[in-house]
């Protein structure tokens, strides 16, 4: 057997030498050190000596006649560095026309294309289609939809409250945790708080019957530090399983479906909370040799593992170790030391479709067909085609979770596109569908990881299938017999409730269902979808039914809000400058201390006996209960244990006229408003209640005093150079051109301190300067507004703080209005007027509607 | 009783069981769920307490002088007398041509029990609430159909408009 082997060089003439085991980390180092040091030296005499063209430098037997204009003359290797000095130098560049459109519309250059452009965003599966129809813009490291290039605001309004709104929300990213439900359970203790809501670990989400939904925070710096909002759903047990172990101990699956904008930070929680460890690379135990050929043959795996890396360490023990290093993981695996718990990451293992509106059941009731399995059970499928004949998903459980499986996709798309009808014929009465669910209705396959990897597998692509319907479909549109033969789809539907406070919106508003599908088949249910009816929307969409439904998506202390406030703020700053400047709002006349960006934690900091540097949301339902329960009563006394830094959402609603945008300051009325207020509603006038007295703008003088000595000084400078270079010219036989300006830095500081000179003085710098900044006291902010079609008025969603709140009850005048909501002065950043609006608190922050 | 605003002003009656739910009474929120709707077409309405009266009104006007022959209004618990008041309302306005029949039902709903701490799960709470089906209907003796225009004429006036 040996003599069938290939053995070592030395192996066979020098008897048996080894190559040593391991190599001592310093002498590697030094070795390294020199190369790297040669190497250095070498680039640098080479840049020394390239005064020449590259194809000078070559020997002259190795020239060729016009070798400067067509590089293919060129040795390969010299080709690159030639083109990019040809292209430097001001000549035509070498690498001259685009190719033709032909060759650059060829499915495998256009293949190559598309994965080039899909390396700095990620793509959804449904990207080709939206980029078709949508502007997409970049957005937490992906390429997504934002809005339809038609005009369809209303239109996705309208589908999301009668109809059926389809978004794709792939760019969640799901995370499985495995691991015991104890261990779980504590160390979610430590990133969330009870405060806030059930936990991940409540009896009511751990049969998997419902999806759940928890506010993760930094470890144990609960209210600080938020996160975001995760949605999650368990893996439910099987019989067999549930009998073998106590419920404790026995393994459980945990799905966590992450926003990307804080996806990174939140993982890197979980692995400091589970102390997990990257599987990316990892020290093996290596087999103790039993015979001489398996040691060769085990060096020769190591030498393939590590090229030139660190070798494993000789140890007088037998027990030796090897370090393996994984260059690419599909599913990047963190585990504990343990290995009882394991973080896998599934990236695009699947696609999550969201549809919205009561009209959501007849699309999905059209487009889903179960599919007749032996290992299905009958109850379930029956049920989910139940639940889908109802006239609306909210008359189901909340958040249930229901495992489907249907049979492909293509198979049920309507010839033309056509509105789902709903089929008012429902088996059973939708109480009896609330109260009983079959026991194993969330059970699916797509829970395996071996199921998903075959199901990716047996995937017949579009072209197949099309070209199979060519040959057996003798009748065009009739059904085939291989359509049977296609692989059944499993499919995890999750309903959503919508509103379930019908004092703060309508009941049902925002319902729907979550689909999730496995990698491959996203672009084809989406048509389906999209051909029974469902109107797709984009990123705007998500955001308008948050304020429909009178709630955020990203609270302002979570990262993902930080971040995009951050955005816009940014991108309205450059608006602002990018003006002329008699078009440029002037913010110090209207007394506005932010007009970009709401300065919360000055806010806060001018609220509070103590100079706070800090804010969160509210989220504790108890203590909001509490602030409702005051401000319904009327009684100017909120609890006490109220934090300082706490900002607490509100819904505000103006009352008569005029608009609100973004930004704008949520103020305290003074008695004399409220008098006015009753004045002006008796002589039916909409005039705005107070009117901002205009402030003189301090800095104008300045300016106009900055602009004139900064434009003369640049013509001063200017004159200069025209000097010199008269002088130079007159000694000069040659032409003399004038020296370059140089005077960017000069520009830029000028341009910064205009800058400075427009915007209001920053709130950072003085005490008082958000809460007083003008004659009535802002006690808030509104973070996103607009015109709300549910309510038929203007809508705002703000943040106000405990003690502005205080305030405004004790300063109400009595006797008046007991029933009518409360009220609060609305003023927009580039308006002196101010308005009436109520508000009402928004008690569900933590486990919003939609 | 006719006026524009419905004499129903002011907030819903509160049950007392409505006031468990308050923190420190019970151990669990109540989550109403969205009352079943057999039937979902446009001569179907379902009358709400918050939408606006006249609006309503408006709608039903515009259904039956489109030429629907019978609009059924339905309402359930707190809104039976807004239902009520729409109807007599278009009755009224009707000069006679409009007539209503009544007929009463009880429905079952379910209310969802979310517990307040993760030892517990979900709860039902079934209940009964009394609901109105009003027909409003033509009663006109002579049955006027509006004659669908011809395919011809339609030519003549698209080409007009041209």
């Amino acid at each position: 057997m040996s003599n069938s082997q290939k053995l070592e060089y030395d192996s066979s003439l020098g008897g048996r030498v080894t190559l040593p085991s391991h190599i001592t980390t310093y002498h590697y180092a030094a070795g390294a050190l020199q190369e790297i040091r040669s190497l250095i030296a070498d680039a640098e005499q080479t840049t020394q000596r390239s005064s020449k063209l590259i194809f000078q430098t070559l020997p002259k037997h190795m020239r060729r006649r016009a070798m400067s204009h067509h590089p293919k003359r060129l040795p390969r290797k010299y080709r690159q560095a030639h083109k990019s000095q040809m292209s430097k130098g001001g000549n035509q560049p070498v690498n001259g026309k685009r190719p033709s459109r032909k060759y650059r519309r060829r499915p495998k250059n256009l293949m190559r294309e598309y994965i080039r452009r899909q390396r700095q965003h990620i793509w959804l599966e449904t990207h080709i289609w939206h980029a078709k129809r949508f502007h997409m813009v970049n957005r937490w490291g992906h390429r997504l939809p934002l809005a339809s290039c038609d005009k369809t605001y209303r239109a996705c309004y309208r589908a999301s409250a009668q109809h059926c709104l389809l978004q794709d929300i792939s760019f969640y990213g799901c995370v499985e945790l495995r691991g015991s439900l104890e261990a779980l359970r504590q160390g979610f203790a430590r990133l969330t708080s009870p405060e806030c809501g059930l936990g991940i670990a409540a009896k009511t989400f751990v049969s998997g019957r419902r999806e759940g939904n928890v506010e993760l925070f930094a470890d144990g710096q609960y209210p600080q530090g938020a996160l975001q909002r995760v949605s999650f759903m368990w893996r439910p047990l099987k019989k067999e399983e549930e009998q073998q172990q106590p419920e404790e101990l026995a393994e459980r699956t945990l799905w966590l479906w992450l926003h990307p904008s804080a996806a990174q930070a939140t993982i890197e929680q979980l692995v400091q909370v589970f102390q997990l460890k990257s599987k990316k690379q990892q020290k093996l135990p290596l087999e103790e040799e039993k015979e001489m050929e398996e040691e060769d043959k085990e060096k020769e795996t190591e030498e393939k593992e590590l090229p030139g890396g660190i070798k494993e360490k000789p140890l007088e023990k037998p027990l030796r170790f090897w370090t393996q290093t994984k260059a690419f993981e599909v599913e990047p695996t963190y585990s504990n030391l343990d290995e009882t718990l394991h973080l896998v990451l599934m990236q695009r293992a699947f696609s999550r479709f969201r549809l919205t509106g009561p009209r959501a059941q007849g699309v999905l009731a059209a487009s889903l067909r179960p599919k007749q399995t032996e290992n299905q059970d009958e109850a379930k499928a029956d049920y989910c085609q139940a639940a889908l004949q109802l006239s609306s998903p909210s008359e189901l459980l909340s958040n249930l979770v229901m495992g489907y499986q249907v049979v492909d996709p293509r198979l049920q798309r309507p010839k033309k596109r056509t509105k789902a009808e709903i089929v008012s014929q429902p088996s059973s009465s939708p109480g009896n569908l609330l109260l009983n669910q079959p026991k194993t209705l969330p059970e699916s396959p797509l829970w395996s990881k071996e199921t998903r990897q075959q199901l990716a597998k047996g995937i017949m692509t579009t072209q197949a299938y099309e070209q199979l319907r060519q040959q057996h479909a003798v009748v065009p549109g009739s059904p085939c017999a291989f359509e049977q033969e296609m692989q059944a789809v499993p499919l995890i539907l999750i309903q959503r409730p919508g509103s379930q406070d019908s004092s703060y919106k309508r009941l049902a508003y925002g319902c729907g269902w979550d689909v999730i599908v496995p990698a491959g088949y996203g672009m084809n249910l989406w048509l389906t979808l999209t051909m029974w009816g469902a109107r797709p929307g984009g990123l705007r969409e998500l955001d308008t039914v948050a304020r429909e439904a009178g709630a955020e998506i990203h609270l302002p202390d979570t990262v993902a809000g930080v971040q995009e406030s951050a955005a816009t703020a940014e991108e309205l700053r450059n608006r602002y400058f990018r003006l002329p400047p008699n078009k440029r709002t002037n913010y110090r006349k209207l007394a506005i201390a932010s007009p970009f960006s709401a300065p919360w934690k000055h806010l806060v900091r001018d609220w509070s006996s103590s100079s706070t540097t800090s804010f969160y949301v509210l989220r504790h339902r108890q203590q909001l209960e509490m602030i409702d329960e005051c401000l319904k009563r009327r009684r100017p006394c909120l609890p006490a244990s109220l934090p300082e830094e706490a900002l607490i959402q509100i819904h505000l609603r103006l009352v008569a006229r005029g608009n609100v945008k973004d930004n704008a300051l949520i103020c305290l009325p003074t008695a004399a408003d409220h008098k006015q207020r009753w004045h002006q509603f008796k002589r039916n006038e909409a005039a705005p209640v107070h009117v901002e007295p205009a402030l003189p703008d301090l800095n104008e003088r300045e300016r106009k005093e900055l602009r004139q000595s900064h434009k003369i000084q640049l013509k001063r400078l200017r004159a200069r150079r025209v000097r010199e270079k008269r002088r130079l010219q007159e000694t000069a036989n040659r032409r003399v051109h004038i020296r370059a300006a140089n005077t960017a830095q000069l520009v830029r500081s000028q341009l910064e301190t205009m800058c400075r000179l427009w915007l209001p003085t920053d709130p950072a710098e003085l005490r008082d300067s958000v809460r007083r900044q003008c004659s009535r006291e802002v006690f808030g902010y509104v973070r996103s507004a607009g015109f709300s079609f549910t309510e038929a008025s203007v809508c705002a969603v703000g943040y106000v703080t405990a003690a502005g709140l205080q305030q405004l009850l004790s300063e109400l005048p009595h006797g008046r209005g007991g029933k009518s909501p409360l009220m609060c002065l609305v003023r927009d950043p580039d308006s002196r007027d101010y308005r009436w609006a109520s508000f009402q608190l928004n008690l569900n922050v933590a486990s919003p509607a939609f | 009783m006719m006026g524009s605003n419905p004499p129903e002003h002011g907030a819903k009656p509160r049950s007392n069981r409505q006031r468990d739910s308050r923190p420190g009474h019970g151990h669990h929120r109540v989550v109403r769920k969205q009352p079943p709707r057999p039937t979902s077409n446009r001569h179907n309405i379902y009358i709400t307490s918050k939408t606006d009266f006249k609006a309503q009104q408006r709608r039903c006007e515009e259904l039956l002088n489109a030429g629907a022959k019978e609009i059924f209004l339905h309402c359930m618990g707190f809104s039976i007398t807004r239902g009520l008041n729409l109807a007599l309302r278009l009755v009224h306005n009707s000069e006679g041509a409009l007539s209503y029949a009544i007929n009463t039902s009880t429905i079952q709903l379910v209310d969802e029990l979310h517990p307040l701490c993760d030892a517990e799960d979900v709860t039902f709470r079934q209940r009964n609430n009394s609901a109105l089906h009003i027909k409003v209907f033509n009663r006109s003796l002579f049955d006027i159909v509006v004659p669908e225009q011809s395919q011809q004429f339609r030519g003549k006036a698209g080409k007009a408009r041209q």
